[in-house]
Parts: C-alpha cells; sequence; structure tokens
C-alpha cells in the first residue's frame, strides 16, 4: 500500500507552541482522523500539509494541488459570492472541474442560489463540501467537516465519505471534535496533543484494545499501578484507562470493563490523572 | 489566473448597485457644477479595490485560495490584473459620461482635457495602489489600513506642496510640455511603479502564512 501523504521530522515552531511530527503517513485508500483538544495542532497540521504555513523543518510529500479537496474551519469565498458564481470561478480553476457534478451536489444538499452571506452555518457547510467534491479529488483534507451540520445531513456527508473512498486511490484525512463520526468511518485514528502525536493507531486496534474499568472508590486500591494507564475520581467511582482490555477484564472479574468511545479515551488521555 | 479575476469581477459586479447610486450623486454634482466627475470615479474604483481586500481577509479567503492549484502566484497576478481592468473600465466609463453630460448641457466636451485628468488621476491611484498592496499583502488588510491613511494623506500632501511652491512658469513652455506629454508620462512612469509593485506583491505572498 502506498501513501498519498508522507510526513518526516516536521517541526513548526511559534512563541509559545510547536509542532513535531517525527512520522506520518496517510495511506492510499484510508479514511484518518486527527482528534486532539483546542489547540493541540490539529489545524497548523492540516495548514502545513497544504503549505498554508511554511514550516521550520522536516519534509511533506503530497499529492499535486489539483488532486486535493479542501475544507477549512471558517475559511472560504467571499459572502458577496452566489453558490452558482463557485461554478463560474472554479471551472477555471481546477483543470478537472465537473459542473454537471457540483450541480447534482447542489441539488442534493437542497443548496439554493443564494448569496453565501445569505446561507446557514451548516448550509455553508455543504457548500463547502460540495466544493471540495467537485474537481474529482483523490485526497480530501477536512478541517472539522461536519462542524455546524444537523444529525441527518452529517450521517448523509459521512456517507458521501466513505463512497468516495471506495475508490482505493482515494483517501480522507480530516480534523473533528465530532468524535462520534471518526467511530463510524475512520480507519485510522491520529491522536495529537501539545503539538505531538501521542496515539497512532487503527480504530479497531484502539476499540479492541482499551476499555474503561470501573469500581467503586474503596475498591480502587485493589488495582495495580502498572495497569492503570490514566483514571477519573468520580463522586462514587473510579473510572480507569486500561490497555489489553481482554486480559485485563479476567484479572479484575469482579468489575465492569465498558468499551471505549474516541470521546472518553481523548478525555482520559488528556485529563486523566496518572 | 481567469478564476480568480472572474471572483473579483463577480464581486464587483455585486457592488454594482452601490456604484450606481455614487455615479447619480457624482452626476448630480457634476450638472451643478460641483465637482468634476473625472477625478472621482478612479478615486472611487481604488476604493473599491481596497473593499475586495476586506472580503478576502473577513472570509480568510487567501488561506483557502492558496490551497488551490498555482494559488499564491494566480491570486496576486489577477489582483493587479482587475485593477488595471478596473481602471481602464471606469476610464471609458468616465469619458462616455463626461460626454454625455457636456451634450446634454449643449456645452462643447474637451477631450484631450478629460483625457488629461483621466491619464493623471489613475497615475495617482495606480501609486497609491502600488506603496499600498506590497503592504496590504505583508500585513493583512486590517493592519494596514493606517498605512492606507497615511500613504492617501501623504500623496495629497505632496502633491499640495508640489502645486504652492513649484513655479511651473519656470519651465520652458510648460503647458506645451504639460498638455502634450506631461499625463502620458505620469502615466507611464506609474505603470513601471506598479508593474514593480506586483514584483514585490508575488514575492511576500509567496511566502506569507495564514
Amino acid at each position: 500500500m502506498t501513501n498519498i501523504i508522507e510526513i518526516k521530522n516536521l517541526e513548526k515552531n511559534y512563541e509559545k507552541f510547536t509542532l513535531k511530527i517525527d512520522k506520518l503517513a496517510i495511506p492510499k485508500g484510508n479514511i484518518v482522523g486527527l482528534i486532539g483538544e483546542n489547540g493541540a495542532g490539529k489545524t497548523t497540521l492540516l495548514k502545513a500539509i497544504l503549505k498554508i504555513i511554511t514550516i521550520d523543518k522536516g519534509t511533506i510529500t503530497i499529492c499535486p494541488n489539483e488532486d486535493i479537496g479542501v475544507v477549512l474551519d471558517n475559511i472560504f469565498f467571499p459572502e458577496i459570492l452566489k453558490v452558482k458564481d463557485l461554478d463560474t470561478i472554479m471551472r477555471d480553476i481546477y483543470q478537472n472541474w465537473d459542473s454537471e457534478l457540483y450541480n447534482s451536489y447542489l441539488q442534493e444538499f437542497n443548496l439554493p442560489n443564494q448569496t453565501i452571506k445569505k446561507l446557514s452555518k451548516g448550509m455553508r457547510k455543504k457548500l463547502e463540501i460540495a466544493v471540495a467534491l467537485s474537481h474529482h479529488p483523490k485526497l480530501l483534507i477536512l478541517d472539522e467537516p461536519t462542524n455546524g451540520l444537523d444529525p441527518i445531513m452529517r450521517s448523509e456527508v459521512l456517507d458521501i465519505f466513505l463512497k468516495f473512498i471506495e475508490d482505493e486511490e482515494h483517501s480522507i484525512l480530516l480534523s473533528t471534535h465530532i468524535t462520534s463520526d471518526l467511530e463510524h468511518i475512520a480507519d485510522k485514528i491520529v491522536f495529537i496533543d501539545k503539538g505531538q502525536i501521542i496515539l497512532e493507531k487503527t480504530r479497531d486496534e484502539l476499540m479492541d484494545n482499551y476499555g474503561i474499568l470501573k469500581c467503586g472508590v474503596d475498591d480502587f486500591a485493589k488495582i495495580a499501578k502498572e495497569d492503570i494507564i490514566t483514571y477519573k475520581k468520580g463522586r462514587f467511582n473510579y473510572e480507569i484507562l486500561m490497555d489489553n482490555k481482554k486480559q485485563k477484564q479476567k484479572k479484575y472479574k469482579e468489575f465492569i470493563m465498558d468499551k471505549i468511545t474516541l470521546e472518553e479515551l481523548m478525555v482520559l488521555l488528556i485529563k486523566g490523572e496518572k | 489566473m481567469k478564476g480568480f479575476i472572474k471572483k473579483d469581477l463577480l464581486f464587483l459586479k455585486g457592488s454594482l448597485k452601490l456604484y450606481a447610486l455614487i455615479c447619480v450623486l457624482y452626476i448630480i454634482m457634476v450638472i451643478q457644477g460641483e465637482i468634476d466627475i473625472s477625478a472621482l470615479l478612479p478615486f472611487f474604483s481604488m476604493m473599491l479595490m481596497f473593499t475586495t481586500f476586506n472580503y478576502d481577509a473577513f472570509n480568510n479567503w487567501d488561506a483557502y485560495a492558496t490551497t488551490l492549484p498555482k494559488g499564491r502566484e494566480n491570486i496576486v497576478k489577477a489582483k493587479y490584473t482587475v485593477t488595471v481592468l478596473l481602471a481602464v473600465v471606469v476610464s471609458l466609463f468616465v469619458l462616455i459620461l463626461g460626454y454625455l453630460i457636456s451634450y446634454f448641457q449643449k456645452q462643447p466636451f474637451n477631450l484631450t482635457e478629460s483625457l488629461n485628468i483621466i491619464l493623471i488621476v489613475n497615475s495617482v491611484t495606480f501609486l497609491i495602489e502600488s506603496i499600498m498592496y506590497p503592504i496590504v499583502y505583508k500585513l493583512g488588510i486590517e493592519k494596514a489600513r493606517i498605512a492606507i491613511f497615511l500613504v492617501v494623506f501623504g500623496i495629497v500632501i505632496i502633491a499640495g506642496a508640489c502645486w504652492k511652491f513649484i513655479d511651473f512658469n519656470n519651465f520652458a513652455d510648460p503647458s506645451h510640455f504639460l498638455q502634450h506629454y506631461g499625463a502620458i508620462l505620469f502615466l507611464g512612469g506609474a505603470l513601471i511603479i506598479f508593474a514593480i509593485s506586483f514584483w514585490i506583491s508575488k514575492k511576500i505572498y509567496l511566502k506569507r502564512e495564514f
């Protein structure tokens, strides 16, 4: 399997923040989800990949801009333009721009030909997605692509992403706070914290490997320290993040080992006590 | 580049109503003899170009545009091209309007004088834009606002000072020189500076982060 993006020894320094990615590869045919709290470096990483910002060290190998579809958070066309104006503009920017496909997305997303200013936040997001898909890209780079969409629309958009990925030459790199979206579609999860990758695994590996052990306050002392990755103390119980879920479940038979969600994993890894 | 030019032209099309309103106001002022329309409309066009930067900044368009094929190079090229296109269109419009107003007022239309005024006013706007565009590309339109004010104010002061302190009678046959070559030479010089400005803006924009 070849990669559509390859990052090596990337470094981008700001006064109070450094993005440092030693190695990251986005394989063809995969959906890779970037997660992490606000300010962790997700958008900086996407901007570096898209050359919106320069990097101080390292290399980023990526396909040409012609093959990339982009949705960025709070970044788009001037609001005074109309929805159909984007077709007029884009057909002279992308060689592979497909007006017919763009119009079919406008219909599918129920987007009227109004000025962008008059569109709701969700409609704007749909428009951004329509533009990103209408030049037959091989790679989609999406920053919060489902932000502002209602659950039904979100589900439809996720289906479009899954359909896009049916072609094994296609890939998606997306950052989102709606981690449940990634549980449905992502092949691989990359967890960024304080500018560095702290976890990079396939979705199945994460879901199969990690679990939350729940025990009462008095029982917490019975848990071996080396088995605890992080924990969160509640009013009446402890939630303990563990790996090797099946093995640990056997070891602590008297307690409940719950399945973990990406959101819980994120919160426990970042905010959990050690 | 065509796509980026279209983007700005579509934006300007969206501002046509405002432009038309201002034209009507100017026409009324011209008919009342209070103002010369040929001097003001090109300045208004310049302000319109700056509003395209404003809209771009408001929607963070530049960050998005840099991700498009040949984005960085073509964005700057398109902005300078649209500036020239707008100047040409507005100049023709001003000439036609001036002729029509003269016709309806049953007064003779002085083409040479109108052309000279248009060329000089366009030269001044090109000079202002030549200074401003690289600053806007470097600092962003928000931070460049003060610079815009200072540059416009500075050029007006310099022009005023020239008018007051230079005795044009000292030049040999000044009327002949100014009437026949002055405006064209001024515009030529302004366009050369405009081309240098484009080169500087491109250098700045290729390295700019968003």
